[in-house]
């Protein structure tokens, strides 16, 4: 049976670097990935998740009179919120008229996300259109193909942002309605891999080969995270892994940016990276030359 | 940047024509001329401040003259001359007319007194001071550029011969007369001071000079003859109009009117437009004259377009206007575009990526709104090809046309004012339609009441204050023997702007959900509430502000409220008539968000007394959830042809949005989609918060840092700071 929604985290309006011309960019939650240092916390578990920013809390505590699992407490002019009983019903959030508390993950159907996207729809003109991202929107089971099958039919231009571990049958069925690819390419090396992302890259690589080999857009993403892929190496070995297709690939380089590290202390959990440094641009754009020289047509970003 | 502009560019920076300017008030009134009708005696106080006006040429200058007569400043002595004190303070401390209009607060430009006790008794009794002016107008450069000061004599000379003496129109004409001879007196004597220069300087700045002479010696008469004269009679012209009107006076379209003769001069060989850079860099810095007194000149200029013929109007000058712009850098003027379905991509491209020390994209407005919809209201449609925009951003036909409604601190008409009457009735209705209703009445009266008032006061001003100086630029007034204040040019319009639209959708939103929907607050606390200012109810206030749709977030059911209070505030402002045989057109603009702010008490939007509103159609600080295409979307909903006066959004970018060349892009579709959708006016402030802390911190360093505040540019130093926190919120929460 087909899942009637999936969980939204955020449909984001002009949204700037997901791809060509003006987009809309919808993030589902639940991600097979859990990478040390994504920016997106929100987004990896696929169960909703309620998220507390403290800083705008006014204590006024009628969260703590209508939470029904009783999580929430106050003590010494601070709120504290024990999630271990949270069920995330979501009952806090109405009652919270400071905006400090936020359940993430919207149940949303084909059609809403469809009708959310098509709000900017004079907007996209040629080039632009709807980027899925998330989280991981392969993962969502038929509910991916029919929203990809509702936006064809509106005619809107799909980027699929993909971590690409997924079985290969689910990528190939979405070819035919997918534009272009943002494949997130992390690293080459199979340990490191392991360690920094919590899955193995076997699968990842392969499909990405196999997706190659098709007559498909793609652009690699590769963010550059210092002690995991930022060194000349790692860059080299992933140069050498798209030598082969460099007539019909993008690369696109990204910083590591600890902007979302707040993110994880509203979720009440631990930010792996410590105070990691994003590269500097010195060191980003030796990279993208290593690139560059390969043959790979590599774009640079900035944080 | 060469040596000339650099050192001019300082001195504008500095002030270094301030050891000119003498400051004294005067009077031309004498027991001969007492009995002469108003409008001659306002023509000698004009012709005693030319003559009276110390003249300079600085080093280097190429184009001459400046405002050097000044009324004292507060508590100074009335004897004139500024302590040294208080010019070294000058730039910094100095918030004079702060936020800034300058019929209310008319700076230290004065008129000579010109009226007797009864006659100034008459005018404070609807709020006209000696002197008052509307401004907000463009002059009729093109006018005096093709025909000379002796072509507007000559003209004038035929029409008197037509009136009675003992006329009104004879008496304008008289004044008309009086001002062309004094005018050119004034600009010999300009030639007289650089022949006797150039005596003192060295070959290359004294065969400068001695040209300088010649230009001015020619257009003390003729129509301009070639680039540099037209820039001299343009300037001129302005400064005339400015000692008149004081400031917030526009040049219309200048590309437009100085294009034939930069194109003959170029054709000619006679100038290249490496020179024509300079002669408008030279031009530029003498717009900055009086940037150091106030915070606000609004010196717009609103280059391409359609021409009146139709076709596109872009010219090599327009791009030469946004080079000059770059090199020069100062506050004045601000560069702002005209679009249509035929601008070239590249030029819209050149015009986005306008910088000073930071991007300052343009103002653009869409001519393919406008010129409808000015057509509808009565404007042929080569004139309405022809608008341009005031000081602010408000559209007029330069040359041709009065306008503006600014009377006695009217400002158009307060929605909030309105809606903050009504809103203690909430408790009385029953459903949220009753109550809408209620309001939506209240609007239609008070546009009726209004334009009642300000012709009142509109009617009494050419007995007070007329202005033969601008009039006599303006069509028809010559030819009708008519002040424009009394009606005598092509379009005699009011315009009639609406403010706190946006503070209204969201109140309304707000009062629908929580009062009437959702029954989460009854309206009796609610109106509680909002008397107390908040106090005692910050829960409530968070609610409202937090839990609550609002107007920018493409919600179809919000922005219908707005949709709706702009039509029927468009359809009754345009049935109103003005006394001057002409009508009432309508724009929706807010401008003077904090001032504005302050006189509105809370409101159920969340917002507390004080608070500053939503600027124009834009989002509410803080309120654009959904990113700037959505904002826009908003906007797009309002029927912006039928308020051809002008509307705006502002939107605010972070400073990152315009650096590389695919965001760009990305920027001028959203923008080009707005305006195909039917949107009027749209403008980008870029800004990044860190920037303009740090100026708030030390302005010393940051003397030249200019920031869009609404229609006008400023240094963001000279900003009361209410101002500069304000723009502050709006970059941090600006899209990035
Ligand atoms: S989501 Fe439900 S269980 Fe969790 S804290 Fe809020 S009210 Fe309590
Ligand atoms: S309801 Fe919101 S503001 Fe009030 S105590 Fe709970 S988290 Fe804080």
């Amino acid at each position: 049976m087909i899942k009637q929604t999936a969980l939204i985290n955020d449909i984001q309006h002009f949204s700037l670097h997901d791809g060509p011309g003006i987009r809309t960019t919808v993030f589902f939650k639940g991600c097979p990935l859990n990478c040390r240092w994504c920016h997106n916390p929100e987004a990896i578990s696929g169960r909703r998740e309620l998220m507390f920013y403290s800083q705008f809390c006014t204590l006024c505590g009628r969260c703590v009179e209508v939470c029904p699992q009783e999580c929430f407490s106050i003590r010494n002019n601070k709120l504290n919120l024990n999630r271990e009983n949270c069920d995330n019903c979501g009952k806090c959030i109405p009652t919270c008229s400071a905006d400090a508390l936020e359940l993430k993950g919207t149940a949303m159907s084909t059609d809403e996300i469809l009708s959310e996207c098509l709000v900017d729809h004079n907007y996209y003109k040629e080039e632009g259109g709807v980027t899925l991202s998330g989280g991981e929107p392969l993962i969502q089971g038929e509910f991916i193909f029919e929203l990809m099958k509702g936006l064809k039919t509106k005619n809107i231009n799909i980027v699929l942002d993909t971590c690409g571990f997924v079985p290969y049958e689910r990528i190939e069925r979405s070819l035919q309605w997918t534009d272009l690819y943002y494949y997130d390419l992390k690293c080459i090396s199979r340990e490191t891999h392991l360690e920094w992302t919590g899955v193995d890259n076997t699968l990842i690589l392969d499909n990405l080969s196999k997706l190659l080999n098709t007559d498909a857009d793609i652009t690699a993403r590769i963010p550059v995270i210092p002690g995991f892929n930022a060194d000349d190496n790692e860059i080299k070995l992933i140069a050498e892994f798209l030598l082969p297709y460099k007539e019909k690939i993008t690369a696109h380089l990204l910083p590591y940016h600890n902007l979302g590290s707040n993110k994880y202390s509203s979720l009440g959990l631990p930010y792996k990276m410590g105070d990691a440094e994003s590269p500097p641009k010195k060191e980003m754009e030796k990279y993208a030359m290593i690139l560059n020289n390969t043959g790979i047509r590599t774009l640079l970003f900035s944080k | 940047m060469n040596e000339r502009i650099n050192s001019l560019r300082e001195k504008a920076l500095n002030c270094a024509h301030e050891q000119y300017r003498i400051r004294k008030y005067m009077s031309i009134l004498t027991d001969e001329n007492r009995n002469l009708p108003v409008i001659e005696r306002k023509a000698l106080g004009f012709i005693k401040m030319l003559e009276q006006m110390p003249k300079f040429i600085l080093e280097g200058e190429l184009i001459v003259g400046a405002r050097t007569l000044f009324a004292p400043r507060p508590g100074e002595n009335t004897e004139g001359g500024l302590s040294a004190e208080s010019r070294l303070s000058k730039n910094l401390d100095f918030s004079p007319d702060a936020e800034t209009l300058a019929v209310e607060n008319p700076g230290f430009e004065f008129y000579p007194s010109y009226l007797t006790e009864e006659e100034k008794a008459r005018g404070a009794k609807v709020g006209i001071a000696e002197g008052y002016v509307t401004s907000h107008c463009a002059a009729g450069f093109a006018n005096i550029l093709s025909k000379g000061f002796n072509g507007l004599k000559k003209e004038a000379q035929t029409s008197l011969a037509g009136f009675e003496p003992e006329t009104e129109n004879a008496a304008f004409l008289r004044s008309v007369l009086m001002i062309i001879d004094a005018i050119q007196v004034f600009i010999e004597e300009y030639a007289a001071l650089a022949e006797s220069e150039a005596l003192k300087c060295k070959e290359e700045r004294r065969a400068e000079l001695e040209h300088t002479a010649v230009v001015c010696r020619n257009i003390k008469e003729k129509p301009a003859a070639d680039f540099q004269e037209a820039l001299q009679l343009t300037w001129f012209t302005h400064l005339f109009m400015l000692m008149e009107n004081y400031n917030l006076m526009s040049l219309g379209r200048p590309d437009q009117y100085l294009y034939s003769f930069y194109k003959s001069d170029i054709e000619s060989g006679k100038l290249n437009p490496e020179r024509a850079l300079e002669l408008l860099s030279c031009f530029f810095i003498k717009l900055n004259d009086g940037s150091d007194l106030h915070t606000d000149n609004g010196l717009n200029i609103i280059i391409s377009g359609l021409k009146p013929d139709g076709t596109d109007g872009t010219n090599e000058l327009s791009w030469l206007f946004i080079e000059t712009y770059e090199q020069v850098k100062l506050v004045d003027p601000q560069i702002n575009i005209r679009w249509h379905k035929n601008t070239h991509p590249d030029f819209m491209r050149r015009a986005m990526q306008i910088r000073g020390h930071h991007p300052m994209p343009p103002m653009i407005f869409n001519d393919e709104v406008l010129i409808p919809g000015l057509n509808e209201m009565g404007v042929e449609i080569e004139d309405a090809r022809d608008y341009c925009i005031d000081a602010c951003q408000d559209v007029l036909i330069g040359g041709k046309s009065d306008f503006y409604p600014i009377f006695g601190g009217t400002y158009g008409i307060h929605l909030l004012k309105i809606f903050e009457r009504v809103i203690p009735s909430l408790p009385e209705h029953n459903s949220f339609d009753s109550f809408y209703k209620t309001l939506l009445d209240e609007l239609r009266s008070d546009v009726a009441i209004t334009a009642d008032e300000t012709n009142r006061v509109d009617s009494m001003l050419p007995q007070i204050s007329p202005t033969p100086v601008l009039s006599m630029t303006l069509e028809g007034c010559i030819k009708n023997g008519i002040d424009k204040t009394a009606g005598g040019t092509k379009y005699n319009f009011t315009g009639f702007i609406g403010g706190g639209l946006v503070n209204i959708v969201d109140s309304l939103a707000a009062i629908k959900k929580h009062v009437f929907d959702e029954k989460n607050v009854s309206a009796k606390t609610l109106t509680k509430a909002l008397k107390a200012n908040y106090e005692g109810y910050d829960e409530l206030r968070l609610m409202l502000k937090n839990k609550s749709p609002k107007w920018g977030n493409a919600d179809k059911i919000v922005d219908d409220y707005g949709v709706e209070i702009a039509r029927i505030f468009g359809e009754e402002v345009a049935k109103q008539k003005n006394s001057r045989g002409g009508r009432f057109i309508p724009g929706l603009m807010t401008h003077h968000q904090v001032r504005l702010g302050k006189v509105v008490g809370a409101t159920p939007d969340g917002r507390a007394q004080g608070e500053a509103l939503a600027v124009s159609l834009s989002p509410s600080i803080g309120q654009m959830k959904k990113g700037p295409t959505c904002a826009l979307s908003s906007a797009m909903t309002i029927n912006h042809k039928i308020l051809p006066v002008g509307t705006s959004v502002d939107l605010t970018l972070q400073n990152s949005f315009l650096q590389s060349e695919a965001d760009l892009d990305k920027v001028i579709t959203m923008t080009e989609v707005f305006l195909e959708g039917g949107g009027l006016e749209v403008q980008y402030n870029v800004m990044d918060p860190e920037t303009l802390r740090a100026a708030q911190a030390q302005p010393e360093k940051y003397r030249d840092l200019v920031v869009r505040v609404w229609g006008f540019n400023a240094y963001f130093v000279t900003l009361q700071k209410e101002y500069q926190d304000e723009l502050i919120a709006r970059a941090e929460t600006g899209a990035r």
